[in-house]
């Protein structure tokens, strides 16, 4: 692959699993607890929405 | 071959470079063909795999932009995208199943109609403590008399 569109403009990006846990709990900290909201609201919705006796 | 034999040669093995144009044709094609899946089944859980498909596509073009610009912010959209895929599949399941006590199939035609149609009184309501005795045919032999007999022809028409 040689002269691609994009080629040789890919960073030499080394990201560690370190590194993203750090970027998750550091900088996307508030979009992590959101993401707890939403995960307890599916499960509330899916649980709600499989009840059998509903109505 | 052999250049393929010269890439895989020429790996640094700590950062392997896959060229974007790849992570742009394989993200392109997991589009397709969870398009040509939502698009051209009629299984409601085909579809709702399809939609996975497609979702997964964008994650991996995702992480190849991400890669391309040195930033880690897409790898960290990834994972709340895989998050919101699964918060999104389980309500989508849940639908399916409700669906499907309701209409007694997973197709999508059969789902086609979300008006009111008149299926009569629900044939099964039973409280928590019966035993669910609809597995057989919808006949729901009641006790009283007064509700009629209501027979769930399975779909439209």
């Amino acid at each position: 692959m040689d002269a691609g569109l994009f080629a040789g403009a890919v960073a030499d990006l080394d990201v560690s699993a370190e590194q993203i846990g750090a970027a998750i709990f550091g900088k996307w900290l508030l979009a992590f607890e959101v993401t707890s909201l939403l995960l307890l609201g599916a499960i509330l919705g899916a649980v709600i929405l499989t009840k059998r006796r509903l109505t | 071959v052999s250049a393929f034999a010269d890439l895989v040669g020429a790996l640094p093995l700590a950062a392997l470079t896959v060229p974007l144009e790849w992570v742009i044709g394989l993200g392109l094609a997991l589009f397709c063909v969870g398009l040509l899946g939502v698009a051209c089944r009629r299984n409601i859980l085909i579809m709702l795999l399809s939609v996975e498909i497609m979702l997964n596509a964008a994650n991996v073009v995702l992480v190849g932009f991400s890669r391309l610009h040195g930033d880690l912010s897409g790898q960290v959209f990834v994972f709340f995208s895989m998050t919101v895929a699964a918060a999104e599949v389980a309500v989508g399941l849940a639908i399916v199943i409700a669906l499907y006590r309701l209409r007694r199939s997973a197709d999508a035609d059969d789902a086609a109609d979300l008006r009111d149609v008149d299926y009569g009184p629900m044939p099964h309501l039973k409280l928590e403590g019966e035993p669910a005795a609809h597995h057989d045919d919808d006949h729901g032999h009641d006790d009283d008399a007064a509700e009629p007999e209501v027979a769930v022809a399975g779909g439209t028409q």
